[in-house]
């Protein structure tokens, strides 16, 4: 992943876009110098040997001939212009009588010297470039015009043709010379603009990735994160911008942070306020309900002692749940044994005869039993209440071999419909949303899951195969903690 | 890395560009540069002398540049049709060799003698007619510089291979 953004990373993009545009230029730059010396170069070359051959037969050659004298004009011609290195020159008669071709005999020349060549260069001086083993050559062929000649016997005072091949072998040379600076020269650019490229990315993503690490930190809830800011970029605003951001939102969190605070903390006042009149309450209505036993509004009496009793147990959870908002909640460890936990949790409540236990007698487990008390009566009340029975309670040291214990409580009613199963541990989720006078306060599964969670372990609740919820709870053992 | 479109073209224009410049010379089809060049020289007439009726008569032919004994090759040439209409003829049937000397203790700018032979080892026994000395002879003499002629094989009164000629001993045969 890392590897794979390197390769198509900010950097990476922005050197091989700089590194290709200075490669197109510079390889561009020498392909057109190339071919303009080459022009230049093949030009000057050519005009040379031409005009030579111009000059030579303008002036070695008389406007009138004697007669038979072709063969002293031909080697005062090949003479002249055969003399210069890598050239060599023929003269051939023009073909005027039978027999004659106008090409001059193989090897008089470098290269050899086609019909159709020898036919052009009757009607004026041609040129052509030739390779001929591995070495270019120029061939110039052409005639003398102007010339007189005589009706009876032309063939007698006709000046011959003249064929030169001049080597471009020096040319050739000069070019691979150039070809290597050239190339040099292009590498060379392309070092020096990936170089520039390093250099002028560094600049853009030093800033590019302060701001990603400042984002993570952000996300991470570190919410006093900021970025330096410098410089007047784009990325200069981009950073002041994230500042900006990342300032609304460490004030807006921290007041909706202040203002939960505030509202637990009205619920905790709340609770101790009700506390204290409520246990009086609760101790009253007991004597009520032992003094109008027989009288006939005794019904009455005995609702109002349930509903106080009903009271005092919510305000009971409000303040547990209180404790736990506020980080007051302290574990008090000690060696449990959990079958002897498990019976005298169900004795307490008289739930003995109505959940079925399984498990080892002998799992001792370091845990906080005051909680664990409560873990396990809210469970087995909450599937009492809400399943059917029989409700089974099954546990035992984790199958994994994690440590501590695990207990699974399950029934068999008609489970945890689909949309409750994501809250069911929420503050005062009800299994019937419509009944609101329902029997449970709605914080039992709540508190269970917050004890589990301070003791490091965790609470599930889902499904079982053939119906019914099935609640696990695993709580690691205390040991490793001291 | 994958290659973005715009780049991909990019390359392929660059790439397009070499292609078409190629690298070295590039052999071509045959190319005109123009016309012929004109014949400009104007070199002086050489001056021959042939037979006309068993008499010699000077007759100018052009000459070439820078080859002022022209007129010794050409008398072993065939008279032009022109020539031959007027009834010209030449006696000289082999080619000859020709070269002037100046002898060394002659001062500076003096007369050259020019040494004439037939050309090529087979008419090494070359025997001149009278008139066929004669013409070769007064066309020697006919160059610019030159005062007499040692000519090979001339019938000579001492049986000596080399004999020195002068067209003055042929005026009887000048026209």
């Amino acid at each position: 992943m890392t590897r794979r953004r390197r390769l198509t990373g900010l950097r990476t993009r922005l050197a091989a876009a700089f590194t290709a545009v200075a490669l197109l230029a510079s390889v561009l730059a020498s392909g057109i110098s190339y071919v303009l010396m080459r022009r230049v170069m093949l030009q000057r070359a050519q005009d040379a040997v031409l005009t030579d051959v111009r000059t030579t037969l303008a002036q070695q050659v008389p406007v009138s001939l004697p007669p038979d004298a072709e063969r002293l004009v031909g080697a005062a011609l090949e003479e002249a212009l055969g003399s210069a290195p890598g050239r060599r020159a023929v003269a051939v008669p023009v073909p005027l009588l039978g027999g004659q071709t106008g090409v001059p005999p193989p090897g008089a020349l470098d290269v050899p010297v086609t019909r159709e060549f020898a036919r052009r260069a009757m009607r004026g001086v041609v040129f052509q470039r030739v390779y001929r083993n591995g070495t270019p050559y120029l061939l110039v062929g052409t005639r003398v015009s102007g010339y007189t000649t005589t009706v009876g016997e032309p063939w007698r005072t006709t000046p011959p043709m003249v064929f030169v091949s001049a080597s471009l072998r020096r040319e050739a040379a000069d070019l691979r010379l150039f070809t290597r600076a050239l190339l040099v020269a292009d590498a060379a650019a392309l070092a020096a603009a990936l170089g520039l490229a390093l250099l002028a990315t560094r600049g853009v993503l030093g800033p590019v990735r302060r701001l990603g690490a400042a984002a993570r930190a952000l996300g991470a809830g570190e919410l006093g994160t900021r970025v330096r800011v410098d410089g007047r970029d784009e990325l200069a605003d981009l950073a002041r911008t994230f500042n900006g951001t990342a300032a609304a939102l460490e004030r807006t969190v921290t007041e909706l942070r202040a203002m939960e605070a505030a509202s637990r903390r009205f619920v905790a006042d709340v609770s101790h306020e009700l506390r204290t009149p409520l246990t009086s309450m609760v101790a009253l209505t007991g004597v009520l309900t032992e003094e109008a036993g027989d009288a006939p509004d005794g019904a009455a009496a005995l609702l109002v002692a349930a509903e106080t009793r009903r009271l005092g147990a919510l305000v009971e959870n409000l303040i547990e749940i209180s404790r736990f908002d506020a980080g007051a909640a302290a574990l008090v460890l000690d060696e449990v044994n959990v079958a002897d936990a498990v019976h005298a949790t169900l004795e307490a409540r008289g739930w003995r005869d109505d959940v079925a236990v399984e498990g080892p007698a002998d799992l001792s487990v370091r845990l906080d039993p005051r909680r664990f008390d409560v873990v396990i009566a809210n469970l087995a009340g909450n599937a009492l209440k809400h399943g059917r029975p029989p409700v089974t309670l099954r546990f035992g040291p984790p199958a994994d071999g994690a440590g501590g214990v695990r207990a699974v409580v399950a029934d068999r009613g008609p489970g945890l419909p689909g949309d409750l199963a994501a809250v069911v541990f929420d503050r005062f989720t009800k299994a019937e949303a419509a009944r609101s006078r329902s029997e449970g306060s709605g914080l039992g599964l709540s508190i269970a899951r917050e004890n589990a969670v301070l003791h490091g372990g965790t609470l599930d609740a889902a499904n079982g195969p053939d119906g019914g919820a099935v609640f696990t709870l695993w709580l690691p053992d205390g040991k490793e903690d001291e | 890395m994958s290659i973005g479109p715009p780049r991909r073209a990019l390359l392929a224009v660059a790439a397009a560009c070499a292609a078409a410049a190629g690298c070295g010379i590039r052999p071509t089809g045959i190319i005109a540069a123009g016309d012929a060049p004109a014949a400009g020289a104007h070199p002086a007439t050489v001056t021959v002398y042939l037979v006309h009726g068993g008499r010699l008569r000077p007759v100018p032919r052009p000459g070439l540049p820078d080859q002022p004994q022209l007129g010794l090759d050409q008398l072993s040439v065939p008279p032009t049709a022109r020539e031959r209409a007027m009834g010209l003829r030449t006696e000289v049937d082999v080619p000859l060799e020709a070269y002037s000397v100046v002898a060394a203790s002659a001062a500076p700018g003096g007369r050259a003698q020019m040494v004439v032979r037939p050309a090529g080892a087979r008419y090494r026994s070359k025997i001149w007619s009278r008139i066929a000395a004669a013409q070769i002879a007064c066309t020697a003499q006919a160059v610019p510089g030159v005062e007499g002629v040692n000519l090979w094989g001339a019938p000579n009164p001492d049986g000596a291979a080399w004999a020195a000629v002068t067209c003055g001993q042929f005026a009887d045969l000048l026209e």
